[in-house]
């Protein structure tokens, strides 16, 4: 056997796993994960079809409080791996009649976690009549 | 049939290279095309301006005498100046804005310089043109005075770092954008409101990226 052949056929190889080492980030593709709750019940429902992501991202110390008339919810999004992570994020909201409330800039929001990171995030709901919320989470379903 | 190969083979090519497709896609994905300001951007700044706007004590109400009952905060929406190295339309941001505060129920907005312009050629058209019914023209002097205005500013930092040894043949190239609105009342000049949003985003090319 040539050991010069050997190392060139191999040298593609030895590329590709230092550039996957090197970006040592992770995008959990697939569905995505859901929690919701409303303001008047303390539970949360959770909806996780993403295993992936939901091994990879938690969602914790939820809270929602009514102030100045208007429902806030918080929650804390945390980075369980050991390396960054990329998704996006977005809020639903609803009124008592569980209407989908409609307003302007609602979107997804990008997100990079670096690894073990959380991130607190408040949100103002968009109008007083909202009583109700889902946090929607996914991978970054980008526009490239 | 050997020679043919050579001949198919680029024929094949050239055709899946021809190829392209047209696609509705949701206004809501992150968007990554280049590092220059884009709708993901436009989408961020608006959605913490307007979370600030709607949380802040200081815009629960503005009372003043001869208001009446209403006692929402009237805003007049100013410019955002583009203070960066891009062609930016800045409205389409305070579009956004006023959008979501009109639909919140929380404020009471002006019309824009726009909306005045608008405003002020058809009152004109229904006083001069004669093709209104005198009982039904509208006057001037009847509009909502702005409790408060709201402008801002878009700013850019850039950075480029070429290729080098030292980077392993990478080009970085990084942008910054700051944001900033605030809300001043008309009467006593003071800000009640303001806040700033920031996104930074980089660009890492490999040796034989473009």
């Amino acid at each position: 056997m040539n050991h010069k052949l050997l190392s060139l056929s191999r040298a593609p190889l030895f590329a590709a796993g230092l550039a996957l080492l090197t970006a040592c980030v992770s995008e959990p593709r697939g569905s995505y994960n859901s929690i919701s709750g409303s303001e008047n019940s303390a539970e949360s429902k959770r909806f996780s079809p993403n295993r992936e992501l939901e091994n990879s991202l938690e969602i914790r110390d939820i809270v929602r409080v009514r102030k100045d008339g208007i429902l806030i919810v918080q929650f804390q999004l945390v980075n369980k791996l050991d390396r960054a992570l990329c998704f996006q994020w977005g809020i639903e909201w609803r009124d008592r009649s569980d209407l989908v409330i409609d307003y302007g800039p609602g979107h997804y929001s990008p997100e990079r976690l670096s690894a073990r990171q959380s991130k607190t995030i408040k949100i103002v709901a968009p109008s007083p009549e909202a009583e109700s919320w889902k946090l929607q989470v996914g991978s970054r379903d980008e526009v490239r | 049939m050997k020679n043919l190969t050579l001949p198919l083979s680029l024929l094949s090519l050239t055709a899946l290279g021809a190829c392209s497709s047209i696609n509705y896609d949701d206004p809501n994905k992150v968007e990554t095309v280049n590092l220059q300001f884009g709708s993901t951007d436009l989408q961020s700044m608006a959605d913490k301006m307007v979370q600030s706007l709607l949380s802040s004590p200081g815009l629960q109400y503005i009372d003043h005498s001869g208001k009446g009952e209403d006692k929402r905060p009237v805003l007049f929406t100013g410019n955002v100046n583009n203070r960066t190295g891009e062609h930016i339309d800045t409205s389409s941001i305070t579009d956004s804005i006023r959008t979501a505060l009109l639909k919140s129920g929380r404020f009471r907005l002006n019309a824009s310089n726009q909306g005045q312009d608008e405003l002020g050629s058809q009152v004109r058209f229904q006083m001069e043109s004669g093709r209104v019914d005198p009982n039904l023209i509208r006057q001037f002097g009847k509009q909502i005075g702005a409790d408060a205005v709201m402008y801002g500013n878009l700013r850019s930092i850039e950075k480029e770092r070429q290729r080098s040894l030292e980077s392993g043949g990478k080009k970085t190239e990084d942008v910054y954008y700051k944001f900033t609105l605030e809300v001043v009342n008309i009467e006593t000049s003071e800000v009640i409101w303001m806040e700033e949003k920031e996104i930074r985003k980089s660009k890492k090319t490999g040796l034989f990226g473009g």
